[in-house]
Protein backbone atom coordinates (compact mmCIF):
# COMPACT_ATOMS: atom_id res chain seq x y z
CA UNK A 1 0.00 0.00 0.00
CA UNK A 2 2.43 2.87 0.68
CA UNK A 3 4.50 1.42 -1.75
CA UNK A 4 1.59 2.32 -4.31
CA UNK A 5 1.49 5.84 -2.78
CA UNK A 6 4.55 6.37 -2.83
CA UNK A 7 4.77 5.36 -6.32
CA UNK A 8 2.17 7.36 -7.41
CA UNK A 9 3.72 10.37 -6.00
CA UNK A 10 7.09 9.37 -7.56
CA UNK A 11 5.34 9.46 -11.04
CA UNK A 12 3.67 12.71 -10.76
CA UNK A 13 6.73 14.32 -9.10
CA UNK A 14 9.51 13.03 -11.33
CA UNK A 15 7.85 14.60 -14.39
CA UNK A 16 7.59 17.83 -12.00
CA UNK A 17 10.86 17.96 -11.57
CA UNK A 18 12.22 17.37 -15.02
CA UNK A 19 9.82 20.12 -16.25
CA UNK A 20 11.03 22.51 -13.60
CA UNK A 21 14.79 21.50 -15.04
CA UNK A 22 14.06 21.88 -18.43
CA UNK A 23 12.23 25.32 -17.32
CA UNK A 24 15.46 26.39 -15.29
CA UNK A 25 17.84 25.63 -18.35
CA UNK A 26 15.33 27.73 -20.62
CA UNK A 27 15.85 30.15 -18.98
CA UNK A 28 19.45 30.19 -19.00
CA UNK A 29 19.16 30.29 -22.73
CA UNK A 30 21.15 27.16 -22.03
CA UNK A 31 19.87 25.21 -25.14
CA UNK A 32 20.22 24.75 -29.03
CA UNK A 33 18.41 28.02 -30.89
CA UNK A 34 18.81 26.73 -34.32
CA UNK A 35 16.88 23.44 -33.05
CA UNK A 36 14.28 24.87 -31.60
CA UNK A 37 13.13 27.44 -34.22
CA UNK A 38 13.80 24.08 -36.90
CA UNK A 39 11.57 21.68 -34.27
CA UNK A 40 8.81 25.04 -34.09
CA UNK A 41 8.78 25.17 -37.89
CA UNK A 42 8.55 21.64 -38.05
CA UNK A 43 5.24 21.34 -35.59
CA UNK A 44 3.36 23.68 -36.92
CA UNK A 45 3.85 22.69 -40.62
CA UNK A 46 3.36 19.69 -39.50
CA UNK A 47 0.41 19.74 -37.84
CA UNK A 48 -1.34 22.57 -39.17
CA UNK A 49 -3.40 21.15 -41.96
CA UNK A 50 -4.85 17.96 -39.66
CA UNK A 51 -5.34 20.78 -37.14
CA UNK A 52 -7.12 23.19 -39.42
CA UNK A 53 -9.23 20.40 -40.74
CA UNK A 54 -10.16 19.31 -36.94
CA UNK A 55 -10.92 22.86 -36.16
CA UNK A 56 -13.13 23.49 -39.25
CA UNK A 57 -15.58 20.61 -38.47
CA UNK A 58 -15.52 21.76 -34.79
CA UNK A 59 -17.24 24.75 -35.87
CA UNK A 60 -19.54 22.49 -37.97
CA UNK A 61 -20.71 20.95 -34.75
CA UNK A 62 -20.61 23.52 -32.54
CA UNK A 63 -22.82 25.25 -35.39
CA UNK A 64 -25.20 22.24 -36.28
CA UNK A 65 -25.72 21.66 -32.13
CA UNK A 66 -26.84 25.15 -31.61
CA UNK A 67 -28.61 25.30 -34.48
CA UNK A 68 -30.95 22.29 -32.71
CA UNK A 69 -31.35 24.26 -29.80
CA UNK A 70 -31.50 28.15 -30.63
CA UNK A 71 -34.44 27.52 -33.72
CA UNK A 72 -37.03 26.64 -31.31
CA UNK A 73 -36.24 29.80 -29.61
CA UNK A 74 -36.18 32.13 -33.09
CA UNK A 75 -32.86 33.30 -31.79
CA UNK A 76 -30.96 32.02 -34.76
CA UNK A 77 -29.08 35.49 -35.24
CA UNK A 78 -26.94 34.76 -32.50
CA UNK A 79 -26.01 31.51 -33.69
CA UNK A 80 -22.81 32.65 -34.69
CA UNK A 81 -21.63 34.17 -31.36
CA UNK A 82 -22.32 31.66 -29.37
CA UNK A 83 -20.99 29.07 -31.32
CA UNK A 84 -17.54 30.50 -31.88
CA UNK A 85 -17.41 31.60 -28.16
CA UNK A 86 -17.83 27.86 -27.26
CA UNK A 87 -15.47 26.78 -29.38
CA UNK A 88 -13.02 29.42 -28.65
CA UNK A 89 -13.14 29.03 -24.90
CA UNK A 90 -13.46 25.39 -24.57
CA UNK A 91 -13.71 22.97 -27.52
CA UNK A 92 -11.16 24.30 -29.59
CA UNK A 93 -8.43 24.27 -27.20
CA UNK A 94 -9.24 20.99 -25.70
CA UNK A 95 -9.08 19.18 -29.07
CA UNK A 96 -6.32 20.59 -30.46
CA UNK A 97 -4.64 19.25 -27.44
CA UNK A 98 -6.09 15.83 -27.85
CA UNK A 99 -4.87 16.27 -31.25
CA UNK A 100 -1.22 17.35 -30.40
CA UNK A 101 -1.05 14.30 -27.96
CA UNK A 102 -1.53 11.60 -30.79
CA UNK A 103 0.49 13.53 -32.51
CA UNK A 104 3.45 15.10 -31.40
CA UNK A 105 3.36 13.72 -28.13
CA UNK A 106 3.30 10.26 -29.41
CA UNK A 107 6.15 11.30 -32.16
CA UNK A 108 8.18 13.28 -29.68
CA UNK A 109 8.23 10.31 -26.95
CA UNK A 110 9.15 7.45 -29.94
CA UNK A 111 12.02 10.23 -31.20
CA UNK A 112 13.36 10.65 -27.92
CA UNK A 113 12.80 6.90 -26.59
CA UNK A 114 14.69 5.54 -30.05
CA UNK A 115 17.32 8.08 -29.39
CA UNK A 116 18.75 7.04 -25.96
CA UNK A 117 18.14 3.26 -26.89
CA UNK A 118 20.67 3.93 -30.08
CA UNK A 119 23.18 5.29 -28.02
CA UNK A 120 22.51 9.00 -29.30
CA UNK A 121 22.44 10.30 -26.36
CA UNK A 122 25.49 8.76 -24.86
CA UNK A 123 26.82 9.76 -28.32
CA UNK A 124 26.26 13.14 -27.92
CA UNK A 125 27.54 13.28 -24.09
CA UNK A 126 30.63 11.56 -25.71
CA UNK A 127 30.79 14.82 -27.93
CA UNK A 128 30.52 17.29 -25.12
CA UNK A 129 27.03 18.23 -25.41
CA UNK A 130 24.35 17.89 -23.06
CA UNK A 131 21.40 15.93 -24.67
CA UNK A 132 18.91 18.16 -22.34
CA UNK A 133 20.29 21.11 -24.38
CA UNK A 134 20.66 19.74 -27.43
CA UNK A 135 17.72 17.74 -28.51
CA UNK A 136 15.04 17.87 -25.26
CA UNK A 137 14.81 21.30 -24.61
CA UNK A 138 14.02 21.99 -28.28
CA UNK A 139 11.18 19.87 -28.27
CA UNK A 140 9.75 20.93 -24.93
CA UNK A 141 9.88 25.02 -26.67
CA UNK A 142 8.59 23.71 -30.03
CA UNK A 143 5.82 22.06 -28.79
CA UNK A 144 4.68 24.60 -26.58
CA UNK A 145 5.45 28.06 -29.10
CA UNK A 146 3.83 25.82 -32.05
CA UNK A 147 0.54 24.83 -30.49
CA UNK A 148 -0.09 28.32 -29.91
CA UNK A 149 -0.07 28.90 -33.75
CA UNK A 150 -1.68 25.42 -34.04
CA UNK A 151 -4.31 27.13 -31.65
CA UNK A 152 -4.92 30.53 -33.53
CA UNK A 153 -5.03 28.28 -37.30
CA UNK A 154 -7.47 26.16 -35.61
CA UNK A 155 -9.29 28.26 -34.34
CA UNK A 156 -10.02 30.73 -37.23
CA UNK A 157 -10.70 27.21 -39.37
CA UNK A 158 -13.47 26.47 -37.29
CA UNK A 159 -15.35 30.10 -37.47
CA UNK A 160 -15.10 29.34 -41.32
CA UNK A 161 -16.44 25.94 -40.57
CA UNK A 162 -19.19 27.09 -38.34
CA UNK A 163 -19.88 29.91 -40.61
CA UNK A 164 -20.08 27.67 -43.67
CA UNK A 165 -22.91 24.99 -41.65
CA UNK A 166 -24.50 28.47 -40.46
CA UNK A 167 -25.30 29.38 -44.32
CA UNK A 168 -25.97 26.03 -45.27
CA UNK A 169 -27.58 24.29 -42.63
CA UNK A 170 -29.35 27.27 -40.15
CA UNK A 171 -29.43 29.21 -43.46
CA UNK A 172 -28.09 32.11 -41.81
CA UNK A 173 -26.58 34.39 -43.96
CA UNK A 174 -22.38 35.27 -43.47
CA UNK A 175 -23.06 38.99 -42.06
CA UNK A 176 -25.60 37.78 -39.57
CA UNK A 177 -24.03 34.87 -38.32
CA UNK A 178 -20.24 37.47 -38.44
CA UNK A 179 -22.04 40.20 -36.10
CA UNK A 180 -22.97 38.71 -33.08
CA UNK A 181 -19.34 37.04 -32.63
CA UNK A 182 -17.69 40.29 -31.55
CA UNK A 183 -20.36 40.44 -28.52
CA UNK A 184 -20.49 36.91 -27.24
CA UNK A 185 -16.47 36.64 -27.54
CA UNK A 186 -15.34 38.64 -25.22
CA UNK A 187 -11.63 39.05 -24.43
CA UNK A 188 -12.16 37.06 -21.53
CA UNK A 189 -13.34 34.03 -23.72
CA UNK A 190 -10.24 34.38 -25.91
CA UNK A 191 -7.81 34.79 -23.13
CA UNK A 192 -9.31 31.76 -21.38
CA UNK A 193 -8.70 29.44 -24.37
CA UNK A 194 -5.44 30.74 -24.91
CA UNK A 195 -4.52 29.82 -21.07
CA UNK A 196 -6.24 26.77 -21.26
CA UNK A 197 -3.88 25.59 -24.64
CA UNK A 198 -0.77 26.91 -23.06
CA UNK A 199 -1.62 24.60 -20.00
CA UNK A 200 -2.40 21.97 -22.26
CA UNK A 201 0.82 22.36 -24.14
CA UNK A 202 3.14 22.49 -21.05
CA UNK A 203 1.53 19.38 -19.99
CA UNK A 204 2.31 17.48 -23.24
CA UNK A 205 5.62 18.78 -23.59
CA UNK A 206 6.79 17.71 -19.95
CA UNK A 207 4.78 13.84 -19.91
CA UNK A 208 6.25 13.39 -23.87
CA UNK A 209 9.59 14.57 -23.36
CA UNK A 210 10.10 12.65 -19.90
CA UNK A 211 8.94 9.70 -21.13
CA UNK A 212 10.81 9.57 -24.50
CA UNK A 213 13.97 10.51 -22.46
CA UNK A 214 13.56 7.70 -19.61
CA UNK A 215 13.35 4.80 -22.20
CA UNK A 216 15.39 2.06 -21.03
CA UNK A 217 15.61 -1.19 -23.38
CA UNK A 218 14.44 -1.45 -26.57
CA UNK A 219 11.49 -1.45 -28.99
CA UNK A 220 9.27 -2.66 -26.42
CA UNK A 221 9.86 -0.08 -24.15
CA UNK A 222 9.93 2.72 -26.64
CA UNK A 223 6.09 1.35 -27.52
CA UNK A 224 5.24 1.38 -24.08
CA UNK A 225 6.28 5.15 -23.78
CA UNK A 226 4.30 6.27 -26.58
CA UNK A 227 1.60 4.58 -25.30
CA UNK A 228 1.92 5.70 -22.17
CA UNK A 229 2.38 9.42 -23.22
CA UNK A 230 -0.98 9.82 -25.17
CA UNK A 231 -3.06 7.91 -22.26
CA UNK A 232 -0.94 10.31 -19.32
CA UNK A 233 -0.96 13.58 -21.19
CA UNK A 234 -5.06 13.17 -22.33
CA UNK A 235 -6.00 11.87 -18.63
CA UNK A 236 -3.59 15.05 -17.55
CA UNK A 237 -5.36 17.82 -20.33
CA UNK A 238 -8.73 16.84 -19.15
CA UNK A 239 -7.86 16.98 -15.40
CA UNK A 240 -6.60 20.62 -15.85
CA UNK A 241 -9.39 21.16 -18.43
CA UNK A 242 -11.89 21.24 -15.05
CA UNK A 243 -9.19 22.51 -13.32
CA UNK A 244 -8.38 25.95 -15.38
CA UNK A 245 -12.27 25.91 -16.37
CA UNK A 246 -13.19 26.05 -12.40
CA UNK A 247 -9.97 28.22 -11.93
CA UNK A 248 -10.73 31.21 -14.85
CA UNK A 249 -14.46 30.97 -13.99
CA UNK A 250 -13.54 31.90 -10.07
CA UNK A 251 -11.53 34.66 -11.59
CA UNK A 252 -14.04 35.61 -13.59
CA UNK A 253 -16.90 36.48 -10.47
CA UNK A 254 -13.96 37.50 -8.23
CA UNK A 255 -13.34 40.51 -11.19
CA UNK A 256 -16.74 40.92 -12.14
CA UNK A 257 -17.39 41.88 -8.32
CA UNK A 258 -15.12 44.35 -7.90
CA UNK A 259 -16.46 45.88 -11.07
CA UNK B 1 53.77 4.30 -20.23
CA UNK B 2 50.45 3.11 -18.71
CA UNK B 3 47.73 5.03 -20.44
CA UNK B 4 44.53 3.68 -18.48
CA UNK B 5 43.96 2.34 -14.71
CA UNK B 6 41.52 0.46 -13.69
CA UNK B 7 41.72 -0.52 -9.95
CA UNK B 8 39.19 -2.22 -8.16
CA UNK B 9 35.91 -1.41 -10.42
CA UNK B 10 32.43 -2.37 -9.04
CA UNK B 11 29.29 -1.85 -11.09
CA UNK B 12 25.51 -3.00 -10.23
CA UNK B 13 22.08 -2.21 -11.55
CA UNK B 14 19.98 -3.29 -8.63
CA UNK B 15 20.73 -6.68 -7.50
CA UNK B 16 23.04 -7.59 -10.26
CA UNK B 17 27.04 -6.80 -9.96
CA UNK B 18 28.46 -5.90 -13.42
CA UNK B 19 31.87 -5.54 -12.66
CA UNK B 20 33.47 -7.51 -9.61
CA UNK B 21 36.84 -5.74 -8.40
CA UNK B 22 38.01 -5.53 -12.36
CA UNK B 23 41.33 -4.53 -12.48
CA UNK B 24 43.42 -3.89 -15.38
CA UNK B 25 46.12 -1.36 -17.36
CA UNK B 26 46.17 -0.27 -20.65
CA UNK B 27 49.91 1.07 -22.29
CA UNK B 28 50.24 3.99 -24.44
CA UNK B 29 49.62 2.90 -28.28
CA UNK B 30 48.04 -0.58 -27.27
CA UNK B 31 45.47 -2.29 -29.33
CA UNK B 32 43.58 -4.35 -26.30
CA UNK B 33 40.72 -6.67 -27.24
CA UNK B 34 37.73 -7.14 -24.45
CA UNK B 35 36.28 -10.97 -24.86
CA UNK B 36 33.19 -12.55 -23.51
CA UNK B 37 30.28 -13.18 -23.25
CA UNK B 38 27.30 -11.08 -23.29
CA UNK B 39 26.29 -9.55 -20.13
CA UNK B 40 29.72 -9.52 -18.62
CA UNK B 41 29.90 -5.71 -18.52
CA UNK B 42 32.39 -5.17 -21.78
CA UNK B 43 30.09 -2.45 -22.45
CA UNK B 44 29.41 -1.10 -19.01
CA UNK B 45 33.20 -1.03 -18.56
CA UNK B 46 34.07 1.55 -21.80
CA UNK B 47 30.47 3.68 -20.06
CA UNK B 48 32.47 4.01 -17.26
CA UNK B 49 35.51 4.82 -18.90
CA UNK B 50 33.84 7.77 -20.23
CA UNK B 51 31.43 8.67 -18.04
CA UNK B 52 28.40 7.71 -19.30
CA UNK B 53 28.10 5.59 -16.36
CA UNK B 54 29.75 6.35 -12.47
CA UNK B 55 30.64 3.01 -11.19
CA UNK B 56 30.15 2.66 -7.60
CA UNK B 57 33.33 1.66 -6.32
CA UNK B 58 36.99 1.75 -7.68
CA UNK B 59 39.42 4.24 -9.42
CA UNK B 60 39.84 4.94 -13.23
CA UNK B 61 42.88 6.97 -13.97
CA UNK B 62 43.16 7.93 -17.41
CA UNK B 63 46.60 10.15 -18.85
CA UNK B 64 46.88 10.73 -14.85
CA UNK B 65 43.58 11.94 -14.72
CA UNK B 66 41.60 10.38 -11.47
CA UNK B 67 37.71 9.98 -12.70
CA UNK B 68 37.14 8.91 -9.25
CA UNK B 69 33.83 11.40 -7.91
CA UNK B 70 33.90 13.80 -10.64
CA UNK B 71 30.96 15.66 -11.88
CA UNK B 72 29.59 15.61 -15.19
CA UNK B 73 31.26 18.97 -16.53
CA UNK B 74 34.72 17.80 -15.32
CA UNK B 75 34.50 14.83 -18.04
CA UNK B 76 34.74 17.19 -21.03
CA UNK B 77 38.67 16.82 -20.75
CA UNK B 78 38.43 13.19 -20.36
CA UNK B 79 36.00 13.05 -23.56
CA UNK B 80 38.58 15.42 -25.96
CA UNK B 81 40.68 12.38 -25.19
CA UNK B 82 38.84 9.12 -25.15
CA UNK B 83 36.10 8.91 -28.00
CA UNK B 84 33.80 6.18 -27.91
CA UNK B 85 32.71 4.62 -31.21
CA UNK B 86 29.46 2.57 -30.26
CA UNK B 87 27.51 -0.02 -30.82
CA UNK B 88 24.58 1.08 -32.95
CA UNK B 89 25.94 3.99 -35.26
CA UNK B 90 24.19 6.34 -33.33
CA UNK B 91 24.07 9.38 -35.87
CA UNK B 92 21.98 12.28 -35.67
CA UNK B 93 19.31 11.79 -38.22
CA UNK B 94 18.41 15.47 -38.54
CA UNK B 95 22.17 16.79 -39.54
CA UNK B 96 23.94 15.41 -42.71
CA UNK B 97 27.31 13.21 -42.61
CA UNK B 98 29.40 16.82 -42.35
CA UNK B 99 27.45 18.26 -39.25
CA UNK B 100 27.41 15.15 -37.80
CA UNK B 101 31.32 15.04 -37.90
CA UNK B 102 31.95 18.51 -36.78
CA UNK B 103 29.31 17.77 -33.91
CA UNK B 104 32.04 17.52 -31.47
CA UNK B 105 34.67 19.83 -32.91
CA UNK B 106 32.41 22.68 -32.26
CA UNK B 107 31.86 21.59 -28.90
CA UNK B 108 34.94 20.48 -28.03
CA UNK B 109 37.78 22.11 -29.69
CA UNK B 110 38.17 26.20 -30.88
CA UNK B 111 39.43 25.33 -34.55
CA UNK B 112 38.37 28.09 -37.10
CA UNK B 113 36.00 26.87 -40.27
CA UNK B 114 38.57 26.03 -42.62
CA UNK B 115 40.66 23.89 -39.93
CA UNK B 116 37.16 21.57 -39.43
CA UNK B 117 36.42 21.85 -43.17
CA UNK B 118 39.63 20.24 -43.40
CA UNK B 119 39.79 17.71 -40.52
CA UNK B 120 36.75 16.11 -41.75
CA UNK B 121 37.74 15.44 -45.24
CA UNK B 122 40.61 13.69 -43.52
CA UNK B 123 38.58 11.89 -41.08
CA UNK B 124 36.33 10.46 -44.46
CA UNK B 125 39.00 9.63 -46.26
CA UNK B 126 40.93 7.58 -43.13
CA UNK B 127 37.44 5.45 -42.89
CA UNK B 128 37.93 5.05 -46.43
CA UNK B 129 34.68 7.03 -47.54
CA UNK B 130 33.86 9.78 -50.47
CA UNK B 131 33.90 13.17 -49.18
CA UNK B 132 30.45 12.80 -51.69
CA UNK B 133 28.74 11.95 -48.54
CA UNK B 134 29.24 14.63 -46.65
CA UNK B 135 26.24 16.72 -47.57
CA UNK B 136 23.67 13.51 -47.32
CA UNK B 137 21.43 12.14 -44.37
CA UNK B 138 22.50 9.64 -42.06
CA UNK B 139 19.63 7.43 -43.19
CA UNK B 140 20.77 7.23 -47.40
CA UNK B 141 23.82 5.75 -45.87
CA UNK B 142 24.03 2.02 -45.66
CA UNK B 143 24.55 0.16 -42.37
CA UNK B 144 28.49 -0.29 -43.06
CA UNK B 145 28.58 3.19 -44.39
CA UNK B 146 26.70 4.91 -40.85
CA UNK B 147 29.05 2.65 -39.08
CA UNK B 148 32.68 4.46 -40.65
CA UNK B 149 30.77 8.10 -40.39
CA UNK B 150 30.43 7.63 -36.46
CA UNK B 151 34.03 6.23 -36.41
CA UNK B 152 35.17 9.45 -38.46
CA UNK B 153 33.39 11.56 -35.96
CA UNK B 154 35.19 10.07 -33.15
CA UNK B 155 38.41 10.03 -35.33
CA UNK B 156 38.34 13.78 -36.37
CA UNK B 157 38.63 14.86 -32.83
CA UNK B 158 42.67 13.23 -32.59
CA UNK B 159 41.68 11.33 -29.74
CA UNK B 160 44.67 9.46 -27.56
CA UNK B 161 42.28 7.22 -27.11
CA UNK B 162 39.46 5.21 -28.99
CA UNK B 163 36.69 2.64 -27.80
CA UNK B 164 34.97 0.66 -30.12
CA UNK B 165 31.86 -0.95 -28.51
CA UNK B 166 31.38 -4.10 -30.98
CA UNK B 167 31.87 -1.96 -34.14
CA UNK B 168 31.07 -4.99 -36.00
CA UNK B 169 27.77 -5.53 -34.81
CA UNK B 170 25.27 -5.78 -37.81
CA UNK B 171 27.53 -6.20 -40.66
CA UNK B 172 28.31 -8.26 -43.54
CA UNK B 173 31.41 -10.69 -43.21
CA UNK B 174 33.10 -8.61 -45.84
CA UNK B 175 32.47 -5.34 -43.87
CA UNK B 176 33.18 -6.96 -40.62
CA UNK B 177 36.75 -7.59 -42.13
CA UNK B 178 36.94 -3.95 -43.64
CA UNK B 179 36.17 -2.45 -40.24
CA UNK B 180 38.50 -4.52 -38.52
CA UNK B 181 41.34 -3.89 -40.83
CA UNK B 182 40.47 0.00 -40.40
CA UNK B 183 40.60 -0.41 -36.26
CA UNK B 184 44.35 -1.67 -36.98
CA UNK B 185 45.16 0.65 -40.08
CA UNK B 186 43.79 3.84 -37.75
CA UNK B 187 45.28 2.78 -34.39
CA UNK B 188 48.71 2.60 -36.49
CA UNK B 189 47.87 5.84 -38.29
CA UNK B 190 46.58 8.27 -35.70
CA UNK B 191 48.69 6.34 -33.11
CA UNK B 192 45.83 5.70 -30.88
CA UNK B 193 45.45 3.56 -28.02
CA UNK B 194 42.04 1.65 -28.51
CA UNK B 195 40.01 -0.71 -26.55
CA UNK B 196 37.91 -2.59 -28.53
CA UNK B 197 34.92 -4.93 -27.26
CA UNK B 198 34.26 -7.57 -29.32
CA UNK B 199 32.88 -11.08 -29.51
CA UNK B 200 35.13 -11.70 -32.96
CA UNK B 201 38.21 -13.79 -31.84
CA UNK B 202 39.28 -14.07 -35.41
CA UNK B 203 39.84 -10.13 -36.02
CA UNK B 204 41.61 -10.67 -32.45
CA UNK B 205 44.21 -12.35 -33.55
CA UNK B 206 44.42 -10.16 -36.41
CA UNK B 207 45.02 -6.86 -34.98
CA UNK B 208 45.15 -7.11 -31.05
CA UNK B 209 48.03 -6.79 -29.06
CA UNK B 210 46.52 -7.79 -25.71
CA UNK B 211 43.33 -9.30 -24.57
CA UNK B 212 41.35 -9.05 -21.86
CA UNK B 213 38.83 -11.65 -21.22
CA UNK B 214 36.12 -11.37 -18.80
CA UNK B 215 33.46 -13.33 -16.98
CA UNK B 216 31.11 -12.17 -14.32
CA UNK B 217 32.26 -8.48 -14.35
CA UNK B 218 35.96 -10.04 -13.98
CA UNK B 219 39.19 -10.60 -15.83
CA UNK B 220 39.83 -14.23 -16.36
CA UNK B 221 42.25 -13.90 -19.04
CA UNK B 222 44.82 -10.84 -19.71
CA UNK B 223 47.63 -11.45 -21.92
CA UNK B 224 48.38 -11.47 -25.26
CA UNK B 225 46.14 -12.99 -27.94
CA UNK B 226 49.02 -15.62 -29.40
CA UNK B 227 49.11 -17.16 -25.84
CA UNK B 228 45.20 -17.41 -24.97
CA UNK B 229 46.11 -21.72 -25.88
CA UNK B 230 47.57 -21.76 -22.78
CA UNK B 231 45.03 -20.21 -20.60
CA UNK B 232 43.31 -23.37 -18.39
CA UNK B 233 39.67 -20.95 -18.18
CA UNK B 234 37.14 -23.07 -19.46
CA UNK B 235 35.46 -20.41 -20.94
CA UNK B 236 38.66 -18.78 -22.77
CA UNK B 237 39.08 -22.27 -23.84
CA UNK B 238 35.91 -22.48 -25.15
CA UNK B 239 36.16 -19.51 -27.38
CA UNK B 240 39.65 -20.78 -28.55
CA UNK B 241 37.88 -23.93 -29.81
CA UNK B 242 35.38 -22.01 -31.81
CA UNK B 243 37.98 -20.41 -34.12
CA UNK B 244 39.41 -23.67 -34.42
CA UNK B 245 36.44 -24.82 -35.55
CA UNK B 246 35.98 -21.90 -38.27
Amino acid sequence: MITSILSFFDNIGRPILFALHLMRLTLKLSFSRNETFQQIYKITINSLPTTVMAGFFVGAIMTIQFTLQMRDFGALSYLGGLATSGTFREVGPLLIGFMLCGKVGAFTASELGTMKITEQFDAIRCLGADPLKEIVIPRFIGIIVSSFFLLVGGLVASVAGGMLLGILYAGVSADEYLRHIPRFLLGISILSGFIKSLTFAILLATICTFKGYHVNGGAKEVGQAVVSTAVASMVAIVLFDWLTSFSLEVVIQIFQGFT
Amino acid sequence: MTLIKVENLEKSFGDRKILNNLTFQVLAGEILFILGQSGTGKSVLLKCLVGLLIPEKGKIIIDQFDLTGRLEKDFQEVRRKCAMVFQNPALFDSLTVEENIAFGLHRLTTFNKMEINNKIKKAVESVQLSIKILHKKPNELSYGQQKRVSLARSLVLEPEILLFDEPTTGLDPVSTTAINRLIGYISKEYKTTSLVVSHDIQCAFEIAQRVLFLDKGQVIYNDSIQNIHLSKQPLVQQFFQEIQLK
